[in-house]
Protein backbone atom coordinates (compact mmCIF):
# COMPACT_ATOMS: atom_id res chain seq x y z
CA UNK A 1 0.00 0.00 0.00
CA UNK A 2 1.75 3.46 -0.94
CA UNK A 3 1.91 5.51 1.84
CA UNK A 4 -0.71 8.21 0.45
CA UNK A 5 -3.28 5.98 0.95
CA UNK A 6 -2.25 5.43 4.22
CA UNK A 7 -2.72 9.32 4.91
CA UNK A 8 -6.46 8.57 4.22
CA UNK A 9 -6.71 5.88 7.05
CA UNK A 10 -4.67 7.39 10.22
CA UNK A 11 -5.77 9.20 12.54
CA UNK A 12 -3.48 12.20 12.68
CA UNK A 13 -4.52 14.05 15.25
CA UNK A 14 -1.81 11.68 17.51
CA UNK A 15 1.02 12.73 15.62
CA UNK A 16 3.48 15.02 16.98
CA UNK A 17 4.24 18.12 14.38
CA UNK A 18 7.66 16.07 13.42
CA UNK A 19 5.96 12.73 12.55
CA UNK A 20 2.72 14.72 10.81
CA UNK A 21 6.07 16.35 8.92
CA UNK A 22 7.72 13.26 7.76
CA UNK A 23 4.33 11.49 6.74
CA UNK A 24 3.99 14.74 4.64
CA UNK A 25 7.44 14.66 3.15
CA UNK A 26 7.39 10.65 2.33
CA UNK A 27 3.89 11.61 0.77
CA UNK A 28 4.75 14.02 -1.51
CA UNK A 29 7.87 12.18 -2.45
CA UNK A 30 5.53 9.78 -4.40
CA UNK A 31 4.66 12.45 -6.48
CA UNK A 32 8.01 14.59 -7.36
CA UNK A 33 10.55 13.56 -10.27
CA UNK A 34 9.89 12.36 -13.62
CA UNK A 35 9.92 14.41 -16.79
CA UNK A 36 7.17 16.79 -16.97
CA UNK A 37 6.48 16.09 -21.14
CA UNK A 38 3.11 17.89 -20.62
CA UNK A 39 4.70 21.21 -19.63
CA UNK A 40 7.33 20.43 -22.86
CA UNK A 41 4.92 20.10 -24.94
CA UNK A 42 2.25 22.67 -24.03
CA UNK A 43 5.26 25.19 -23.97
CA UNK A 44 5.89 24.24 -27.80
CA UNK A 45 2.74 24.00 -29.29
CA UNK A 46 1.42 27.15 -27.67
CA UNK A 47 4.47 29.40 -29.14
CA UNK A 48 4.41 27.73 -32.24
CA UNK A 49 0.42 28.55 -32.61
CA UNK A 50 0.88 32.26 -31.51
CA UNK A 51 4.03 32.41 -34.13
CA UNK A 52 2.11 30.71 -36.82
CA UNK A 53 -0.43 33.79 -36.36
CA UNK A 54 1.93 36.52 -37.45
CA UNK A 55 1.91 35.29 -41.12
CA UNK A 56 -1.78 34.17 -41.09
CA UNK A 57 -2.70 37.43 -39.63
CA UNK A 58 -0.27 39.87 -41.41
CA UNK A 59 -1.73 38.31 -44.77
CA UNK A 60 -5.60 38.74 -43.95
CA UNK A 61 -5.88 34.72 -43.75
CA UNK A 62 -7.03 34.44 -40.16
CA UNK A 63 -9.19 37.87 -39.48
CA UNK A 64 -8.66 40.15 -36.63
CA UNK A 65 -11.85 38.85 -34.52
CA UNK A 66 -10.01 35.38 -34.61
CA UNK A 67 -6.59 36.62 -33.67
CA UNK A 68 -7.66 38.49 -30.90
CA UNK A 69 -8.71 35.47 -28.70
CA UNK A 70 -5.90 33.19 -30.16
CA UNK A 71 -3.39 35.42 -29.23
CA UNK A 72 -4.89 35.98 -25.81
CA UNK A 73 -5.05 32.33 -24.80
CA UNK A 74 -1.33 32.39 -26.10
CA UNK A 75 -0.36 34.63 -23.61
CA UNK A 76 -2.23 33.32 -20.61
CA UNK A 77 -0.75 30.10 -21.58
CA UNK A 78 3.02 31.50 -21.96
CA UNK A 79 3.35 31.44 -18.27
CA UNK A 80 3.22 28.07 -16.19
CA UNK A 81 5.68 26.28 -18.27
CA UNK A 82 8.37 28.70 -17.86
CA UNK A 83 7.18 28.51 -14.20
CA UNK A 84 7.65 24.32 -14.29
CA UNK A 85 11.40 25.63 -15.72
CA UNK A 86 12.14 28.38 -12.99
CA UNK A 87 11.87 25.80 -10.95
CA UNK A 88 14.13 23.56 -12.48
CA UNK A 89 11.55 20.93 -12.33
CA UNK A 90 12.70 19.89 -16.03
CA UNK A 91 16.03 19.88 -15.11
CA UNK A 92 18.29 21.35 -12.47
CA UNK A 93 21.75 22.46 -13.64
CA UNK A 94 24.49 20.07 -14.11
CA UNK A 95 21.75 17.44 -15.16
CA UNK A 96 21.48 16.47 -18.61
CA UNK A 97 18.05 18.14 -19.89
CA UNK A 98 19.64 21.28 -18.30
CA UNK A 99 19.32 22.56 -21.92
CA UNK A 100 15.83 21.77 -22.38
CA UNK A 101 14.63 23.05 -18.79
CA UNK A 102 16.25 26.65 -19.74
CA UNK A 103 15.25 26.51 -23.31
CA UNK A 104 11.47 25.86 -22.03
CA UNK A 105 12.21 28.38 -19.39
CA UNK A 106 13.61 31.41 -22.42
CA UNK A 107 11.06 29.99 -24.96
CA UNK A 108 7.41 29.73 -23.53
CA UNK A 109 6.87 33.04 -22.27
CA UNK A 110 7.47 34.94 -25.45
CA UNK A 111 3.85 35.96 -26.20
CA UNK A 112 3.94 37.39 -22.85
CA UNK A 113 7.23 39.31 -23.53
CA UNK A 114 8.34 38.38 -20.29
CA UNK A 115 12.27 37.71 -19.38
CA UNK A 116 12.74 34.25 -18.08
CA UNK A 117 15.80 35.16 -15.41
CA UNK A 118 14.37 38.25 -14.27
CA UNK A 119 10.99 36.13 -13.61
CA UNK A 120 12.84 33.36 -12.10
CA UNK A 121 14.74 35.51 -9.72
CA UNK A 122 11.76 37.57 -8.42
CA UNK A 123 9.45 34.62 -8.69
CA UNK A 124 11.79 33.19 -5.99
CA UNK A 125 11.25 36.47 -3.87
CA UNK A 126 7.76 35.64 -4.06
CA UNK A 127 8.70 32.18 -2.61
CA UNK A 128 10.60 33.29 -0.12
CA UNK A 129 8.44 36.40 1.28
CA UNK A 130 5.12 35.66 -0.22
CA UNK A 131 2.21 37.54 1.60
CA UNK A 132 5.16 39.92 2.95
CA UNK A 133 3.53 43.52 2.67
CA UNK A 134 7.22 44.68 1.98
CA UNK A 135 9.10 42.14 0.42
CA UNK A 136 6.46 39.84 -1.85
CA UNK A 137 6.91 41.19 -5.32
CA UNK A 138 3.30 39.62 -6.20
CA UNK A 139 1.53 41.60 -3.00
CA UNK A 140 0.28 44.17 -5.45
CA UNK A 141 -3.01 41.79 -6.05
CA UNK A 142 -4.21 41.79 -2.75
CA UNK A 143 -7.40 42.45 -2.95
CA UNK A 144 -10.69 42.47 -0.81
CA UNK A 145 -12.49 40.37 -3.38
CA UNK A 146 -12.15 38.90 -6.74
CA UNK A 147 -13.72 42.27 -8.91
CA UNK A 148 -12.21 44.40 -6.94
CA UNK A 149 -8.56 42.84 -7.92
CA UNK A 150 -9.91 43.62 -11.74
CA UNK A 151 -10.23 47.25 -11.43
CA UNK A 152 -7.38 47.29 -9.26
CA UNK A 153 -5.08 45.72 -11.94
CA UNK A 154 -7.20 47.72 -14.71
CA UNK A 155 -6.15 50.74 -12.94
CA UNK A 156 -2.86 49.60 -12.36
CA UNK A 157 -2.37 49.06 -16.29
CA UNK A 158 -3.51 52.31 -16.84
CA UNK A 159 -0.23 53.92 -15.16
CA UNK A 160 2.98 54.43 -16.96
CA UNK A 161 4.81 52.53 -15.03
CA UNK A 162 2.76 49.87 -13.35
CA UNK A 163 3.57 49.28 -9.55
CA UNK A 164 4.01 45.15 -10.37
CA UNK A 165 6.61 46.29 -12.49
CA UNK A 166 8.40 48.98 -10.13
CA UNK A 167 7.86 45.75 -7.44
CA UNK A 168 9.87 43.23 -9.33
CA UNK A 169 12.42 46.16 -10.22
CA UNK A 170 12.78 46.46 -6.33
CA UNK A 171 13.00 43.04 -5.80
CA UNK A 172 16.05 42.52 -8.25
CA UNK A 173 17.48 45.85 -6.70
CA UNK A 174 17.57 44.18 -3.46
CA UNK A 175 19.08 41.02 -4.22
CA UNK A 176 22.43 43.38 -5.57
CA UNK A 177 23.79 40.39 -7.48
CA UNK A 178 25.43 40.67 -10.68
CA UNK A 179 22.90 38.06 -11.25
CA UNK A 180 20.40 40.37 -10.71
CA UNK A 181 21.38 43.26 -12.40
CA UNK A 182 21.66 41.17 -15.73
CA UNK A 183 18.51 39.64 -15.51
CA UNK A 184 17.00 43.74 -15.18
CA UNK A 185 19.29 44.80 -18.19
CA UNK A 186 17.58 41.78 -20.55
CA UNK A 187 13.82 42.54 -19.18
CA UNK A 188 14.84 46.22 -19.92
CA UNK A 189 16.11 45.24 -23.56
CA UNK A 190 12.39 43.07 -23.88
CA UNK A 191 10.34 45.75 -22.96
CA UNK A 192 12.47 48.02 -25.58
CA UNK A 193 12.20 45.26 -28.32
CA UNK A 194 8.81 44.58 -27.41
CA UNK A 195 8.18 48.66 -28.06
CA UNK A 196 10.26 48.55 -31.09
CA UNK A 197 8.36 45.31 -32.59
CA UNK A 198 5.13 47.71 -32.57
CA UNK A 199 6.06 50.57 -33.78
CA UNK A 200 7.84 49.20 -36.58
CA UNK A 201 4.56 47.29 -37.63
CA UNK A 202 2.10 49.97 -36.69
CA UNK A 203 4.09 52.21 -39.02
CA UNK A 204 4.84 49.74 -42.05
CA UNK A 205 0.71 49.58 -42.07
CA UNK A 206 -0.04 46.56 -39.51
CA UNK A 207 -1.20 48.60 -36.32
CA UNK A 208 -4.73 46.34 -35.83
CA UNK A 209 -2.85 43.14 -36.48
CA UNK A 210 0.03 43.84 -34.11
CA UNK A 211 -2.53 45.20 -31.97
CA UNK A 212 -4.34 42.23 -31.65
CA UNK A 213 -1.18 39.88 -31.73
CA UNK A 214 0.42 41.40 -29.28
CA UNK A 215 -0.93 44.66 -27.55
CA UNK A 216 -4.37 43.60 -26.63
CA UNK A 217 -3.47 40.31 -25.49
CA UNK A 218 -0.82 41.34 -23.24
CA UNK A 219 -3.63 43.60 -21.19
CA UNK A 220 -6.42 41.16 -21.17
CA UNK A 221 -3.92 37.76 -20.92
CA UNK A 222 -1.98 39.49 -18.16
CA UNK A 223 -5.16 40.15 -15.79
CA UNK A 224 -6.57 36.35 -16.17
CA UNK A 225 -2.96 35.34 -14.96
CA UNK A 226 -2.51 37.93 -12.18
CA UNK A 227 -6.08 36.89 -11.07
CA UNK A 228 -5.72 32.84 -11.20
CA UNK A 229 -1.81 32.66 -10.75
CA UNK A 230 -1.56 35.35 -8.23
CA UNK A 231 -4.76 36.69 -6.32
CA UNK A 232 -6.83 33.57 -6.28
CA UNK A 233 -4.49 30.76 -4.35
CA UNK A 234 -2.96 33.66 -2.29
CA UNK A 235 -6.08 35.35 -1.13
CA UNK A 236 -6.93 37.49 1.29
CA UNK A 237 -2.71 37.34 1.23
CA UNK A 238 -3.18 38.23 5.37
CA UNK A 239 -0.95 35.48 6.82
CA UNK A 240 2.41 34.47 6.43
CA UNK A 241 4.50 31.04 6.63
CA UNK A 242 4.34 27.46 5.80
CA UNK A 243 0.61 26.09 5.88
CA UNK A 244 -1.12 29.69 5.72
CA UNK A 245 0.46 31.95 2.81
CA UNK A 246 -1.56 30.03 0.23
CA UNK A 247 -4.27 28.39 0.36
CA UNK A 248 -6.75 25.73 -2.25
CA UNK A 249 -10.33 27.01 -3.33
CA UNK A 250 -12.46 25.62 -5.50
CA UNK A 251 -13.48 27.52 -8.98
CA UNK A 252 -16.60 27.88 -10.95
CA UNK A 253 -14.29 27.32 -14.12
CA UNK A 254 -12.66 23.99 -13.13
CA UNK A 255 -9.28 23.06 -12.41
CA UNK A 256 -8.31 23.53 -16.61
CA UNK A 257 -9.74 26.28 -16.92
CA UNK A 258 -7.85 27.94 -13.45
CA UNK A 259 -4.43 26.46 -14.81
CA UNK A 260 -4.44 24.00 -11.76
CA UNK A 261 -4.14 26.97 -9.95
CA UNK A 262 -6.99 25.28 -6.92
CA UNK A 263 -3.88 23.08 -6.08
CA UNK A 264 -1.43 25.97 -5.95
CA UNK A 265 -1.42 25.26 -2.21
CA UNK A 266 0.98 21.94 -3.26
CA UNK A 267 3.42 23.99 -5.06
CA UNK A 268 4.11 26.45 -2.42
CA UNK A 269 4.95 23.52 -0.07
CA UNK A 270 6.46 21.51 -2.55
CA UNK A 271 7.96 24.25 -5.47
CA UNK A 272 9.93 20.98 -7.66
CA UNK A 273 6.60 19.19 -8.22
CA UNK A 274 5.58 18.87 -11.89
CA UNK A 275 2.19 21.30 -12.20
CA UNK A 276 0.02 18.28 -13.64
CA UNK A 277 0.69 15.95 -10.49
CA UNK A 278 -0.65 18.89 -7.97
CA UNK A 279 -4.43 17.37 -7.68
CA UNK A 280 -3.29 13.67 -6.99
CA UNK A 281 -1.18 15.05 -5.04
CA UNK A 282 -4.07 17.25 -3.22
CA UNK A 283 -5.71 14.49 -2.69
CA UNK A 284 -3.46 12.54 -1.03
CA UNK A 285 -1.84 15.40 1.39
CA UNK A 286 -5.38 17.36 2.36
CA UNK A 287 -6.03 15.14 5.52
CA UNK A 288 -2.33 16.69 6.68
CA UNK A 289 -3.38 19.71 5.12
CA UNK A 290 -6.36 20.02 7.33
CA UNK A 291 -4.39 18.79 10.27
CA UNK A 292 -1.91 21.51 9.45
CA UNK A 293 -4.99 24.51 9.78
CA UNK A 294 -4.56 24.96 6.06
CA UNK A 295 -6.95 27.09 3.83
CA UNK A 296 -9.12 24.63 1.95
CA UNK A 297 -11.69 26.98 0.31
CA UNK A 298 -14.19 24.68 -0.81
CA UNK A 299 -12.21 21.81 -2.12
CA UNK B 1 10.55 47.49 -16.02
CA UNK B 2 10.98 51.06 -14.24
CA UNK B 3 13.89 53.12 -15.74
CA UNK B 4 15.52 54.08 -11.98
CA UNK B 5 16.97 50.28 -11.30
CA UNK B 6 17.92 49.44 -15.05
CA UNK B 7 19.33 52.72 -16.34
CA UNK B 8 22.29 52.99 -13.85
CA UNK B 9 25.44 53.73 -15.03
CA UNK B 10 27.91 50.75 -15.14
CA UNK B 11 31.12 51.59 -13.90
CA UNK B 12 33.18 54.40 -12.31
CA UNK B 13 34.12 52.49 -9.81
CA UNK B 14 38.49 53.64 -8.27
CA UNK B 15 40.67 51.23 -10.90
CA UNK B 16 37.99 51.10 -13.87
CA UNK B 17 38.43 52.29 -17.28
CA UNK B 18 37.70 55.94 -17.77
CA UNK B 19 36.77 56.33 -21.51
CA UNK B 20 34.79 53.30 -20.23
CA UNK B 21 33.23 54.47 -17.60
CA UNK B 22 31.98 57.53 -19.63
CA UNK B 23 30.30 55.95 -21.96
CA UNK B 24 28.56 53.45 -19.96
CA UNK B 25 27.80 56.66 -17.59
CA UNK B 26 26.56 58.25 -21.46
CA UNK B 27 24.48 55.40 -21.87
CA UNK B 28 23.15 55.12 -18.88
CA UNK B 29 21.82 58.70 -19.26
CA UNK B 30 20.95 58.33 -22.82
CA UNK B 31 18.45 55.00 -21.59
CA UNK B 32 17.46 57.19 -19.18
CA UNK B 33 15.99 59.83 -21.53
CA UNK B 34 14.56 57.26 -23.87
CA UNK B 35 12.18 55.92 -20.80
CA UNK B 36 11.46 59.26 -19.26
CA UNK B 37 9.81 59.82 -22.88
CA UNK B 38 8.82 56.50 -23.63
CA UNK B 39 4.79 57.33 -22.96
CA UNK B 40 5.36 60.03 -25.22
CA UNK B 41 7.50 57.63 -28.18
CA UNK B 42 4.80 55.12 -27.13
CA UNK B 43 2.05 57.60 -28.14
CA UNK B 44 3.95 58.65 -31.59
CA UNK B 45 4.90 55.27 -32.21
CA UNK B 46 2.27 52.94 -32.03
CA UNK B 47 -1.27 54.96 -30.63
CA UNK B 48 -0.76 57.11 -33.70
CA UNK B 49 -0.32 54.67 -36.64
CA UNK B 50 -3.21 52.79 -34.91
CA UNK B 51 -5.93 55.17 -34.94
CA UNK B 52 -4.92 56.30 -38.82
CA UNK B 53 -5.68 52.84 -39.60
CA UNK B 54 -8.76 52.77 -37.70
CA UNK B 55 -9.65 55.85 -39.27
CA UNK B 56 -8.72 54.19 -42.60
CA UNK B 57 -10.62 51.17 -42.08
CA UNK B 58 -13.49 52.94 -40.42
CA UNK B 59 -13.73 55.62 -43.56
CA UNK B 60 -12.58 53.85 -46.62
CA UNK B 61 -12.95 57.41 -48.57
CA UNK B 62 -10.26 58.58 -46.60
CA UNK B 63 -7.75 56.14 -47.39
CA UNK B 64 -5.77 58.42 -49.66
CA UNK B 65 -6.00 61.45 -47.64
CA UNK B 66 -3.94 63.09 -45.11
CA UNK B 67 -5.92 63.74 -42.25
CA UNK B 68 -6.07 60.29 -40.77
CA UNK B 69 -2.77 60.37 -40.63
CA UNK B 70 -2.33 64.29 -39.06
CA UNK B 71 -4.88 63.01 -36.77
CA UNK B 72 -3.24 60.13 -35.59
CA UNK B 73 0.04 62.52 -34.56
CA UNK B 74 -2.30 64.84 -33.07
CA UNK B 75 -4.25 62.30 -30.76
CA UNK B 76 -1.23 59.78 -30.21
CA UNK B 77 1.50 62.78 -29.56
CA UNK B 78 -1.06 64.56 -26.76
CA UNK B 79 -2.21 61.62 -25.15
CA UNK B 80 1.56 60.23 -25.18
CA UNK B 81 2.58 63.53 -24.01
CA UNK B 82 -0.07 64.05 -21.04
CA UNK B 83 0.35 60.42 -20.27
CA UNK B 84 4.00 61.58 -19.86
CA UNK B 85 3.05 64.27 -17.31
CA UNK B 86 0.81 62.46 -15.50
CA UNK B 87 2.30 59.15 -15.23
CA UNK B 88 -1.21 57.75 -16.45
CA UNK B 89 -3.18 56.54 -19.60
CA UNK B 90 -6.53 58.05 -18.20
Amino acid sequence: MSVSATVQDRDLSTLSSQELMRLERSTAEEFMGGLPWGSIAWAFTNLAVWLSLWPLTLSGVIPLWATAPIATLNVILAYLPSHEAQHRIIAREGERLFWLNELVGHLSPVPMGLSYEAARLTHYEHHKHANDPEFDPDINTKSDSGWHMIVKDIGSQLRTVTKMNTAYAKALERLGTDEARRAGAVALIYALATNALLFGFAWAGYALEVATLVWLPRIVGGVYIRFFLSWAPHHPAADLGRYRDTRGFRSRLGNILTMGMQYHIIHHLYPRMPLMRHPAAFRALRPILVARGCRLDGI
Amino acid sequence: MPRDSVAQPQGGDIGSDPPAAASASLMGRLLGLLLQGMPFIFGIGFIAPLITQLLERALPAAAQAQWPLLVGLAVGGTWGAVANLTGRWL
